[in-house]
């Protein structure tokens, strides 16, 4: 099994501070949360992590050391590779100063490779970029691409344009040159220097942000992306959307693709239907996989009319509260999905960088 | 072999206004091309959900290329009035799905008068 987006928590800042500057140092300590980090309006009523994981005894946090991930998401979860993706720190890139938030990336970076990657030969990484200074983000990912444990670059969900706008092309660009996938997580909708979600004004309630919030914004991306030619442009690029759903996909696309065929004088290099290109770029992270109030067949159906099971790759999302584990959602599957969601999906689409390990 | 049928006056087809007329139990209308000044026939029928094609336009293919770059080239198409599908004035071809298909006719002028050959 290769899960595609296990969360490290920043459970001792000093963990990751000491790979900034000194003289930056107390900033990033100052700050009135976590590093400075933008965060959530719309908090978690009850708990953002699964409550029955071992809790770090400082920060109460699961998931906040090499060892704690190691027994709980890879031997625990039964998982060949974990791709570490980062939590709080996904709104890096939405910080207001943009020199901090580069310096703050680049430690979070260096603090996966040093503090994280040897503990665990299964270990993948995700790097983060400072998306409010595009050199210093393309420069981020030149300086970690050489470490092949580093497979994608992650960017937020909550973003200042969809990331189909020719700003991020040289970001895209440089994930693609060094056979890096681009994983777009929902989440930070609204902070920063995001833009509300909902595309109707903020949400009141943690549950109508967390429903449809992250959702938006995924779709919003997705339709940038093809609807630029951006696949065109940059032909090596794959893009895997992580924690946006799944089950709006057959509507959307179907309603893009009706669309592009009267509309095509405004983007006239759109030269085939929006699902084909998605076919071959995009991937889609299975959790949080839909309860469908026991009408599964319908959207094993759905899905499959939109390039499923192909285009579906596995993820936990450990340790929150709202993960997919691993074997309910294998039983959930039909048997013929399974082993491509579950593995080789991933595999054909991180291509060499993931490099599994033999099996234990 | 078909034959040529008198659809109406040369004079009278101007863009936005098409020749329209019934020949063996099938609607064929005669456009305007504003690109070449000629004219073009095609059924009056959209193959995808059969709204009355020859009420749309006759336009210059616009191409274009990522980045925001557009070209009108030298193709002329029929743009269907209900969802602004494309098909291509000389073989009824939509370009971009080639299942879709108008049929397209012969098309010339005689003494004024316009004959189609269907």
């Amino acid at each position: 099994m290769i899960d595609c987006d296990v969360h490290v928590q920043i459970a001792h800042p000093e963990e990751i501070l000491k790979f900034i500057d000194p003289a930056e140092r107390e900033w990033y300590r100052a700050q009135a949360y976590l590093l400075g980090l933008p965060s959530y309006p719309w908090s978690n009523p009850s708990t953002w992590f699964r409550s029955d994981l071992p809790v770090d005894p400082d920060s109460g946090m699961p998931g906040g050391d090499a060892q704690s991930i190691i027994r709980d998401a890879l031997d625990g979860q039964g998982a060949d590779v974990g791709i570490l993706t980062a939590d709080d720190a996904l709104s890096v890139g939405l910080m207001e100063n943009a020199y901090r938030a580069a310096a703050l990336a680049r430690a979070h970076n260096d603090w996966l490779r040093e503090d994280w990657f040897p503990h665990d030969e299964r270990f993948r990484g995700s790097i983060l970029v400072p998306l409010q200074d595009i050199p210093a983000a393309v420069a981020e990912i030149e300086r970690c691409a050489p470490d092949r444990r580093f497979v994608q670059v992650l960017l937020s969900g909550g973003s200042e344009r969809p990331y189909g706008d020719p700003r991020y092309l040289p970001v895209l660009e440089a994930a693609a040159a060094h056979g890096l996938a681009v994983a777009i997580h929902s989440g930070m909708e609204g902070m920063g220097l995001a833009h509300q979600p909902s595309g109707a004004g903020a949400p009141t309630f943690y549950i109508e942000w967390h429903t449809i919030g992250s959702a938006c914004s995924i779709m919003a991306h997705l339709m940038s992306l093809i609807t630029h030619g951006t696949f065109r442009r940059i032909p090596d690029l794959k893009v895997l959307l992580i924690e946006g759903g799944i089950a709006w996909l057959p509507g959307m696309i179907w309603r893009h693709d009706t669309n592009w065929r009267g509309l095509r004088d405004d983007t006239p290099w759109m030269d085939e239907p929006p699902l084909e290109t998605l076919k071959r770029h995009i991937r889609f992270a299975t959790q949080p996989l839909e309860h469908t109030g026991g009408n599964d067949e319908l959207l094993w159906e759905m899905l499959a009319a939109v390039g499923a099971p192909d285009i579906l790759c596995y993820s936990s999302d450990y340790p929150h509260w709202d993960g997919d584990e691993p074997k309910w959602l294998e039983n959930r599957l039909p048997e013929a999905w399974r082993r491509p969601i579950m593995h080789d999906n991933a595999v054909a689409f991180y291509g060499s960088r993931l490099d599994v390990p033999a099996a234990r | 072999m078909s034959d040529w049928h008198d659809v109406g006056a040369e004079a009278d087809i101007q863009p936005g206004a098409p020749a329209i007329a019934r020949i063996g139990g099938r609607e064929v209308g005669v456009m305007r091309d504003p690109r070449t000044g000629g004219l073009v026939a095609v059924r009056n029928r959209c193959p995808h959900s059969g709204a009355q094609l020859c009420l749309g336009t006759v336009e210059q293919r616009i191409e274009g290329e990522p980045g925001g770059r557009y070209e009108l080239v030298d193709r002329t198409v029929v743009v269907c009035p209900w969802h602004g599908w494309e098909f291509d004035a000389q073989t009824g071809v939509c370009p971009e799905d080639e299942a879709y298909r108008v049929a397209v006719y012969p098309v010339r002028v005689e003494d004024g008068r316009v004959l189609v050959q269907a």
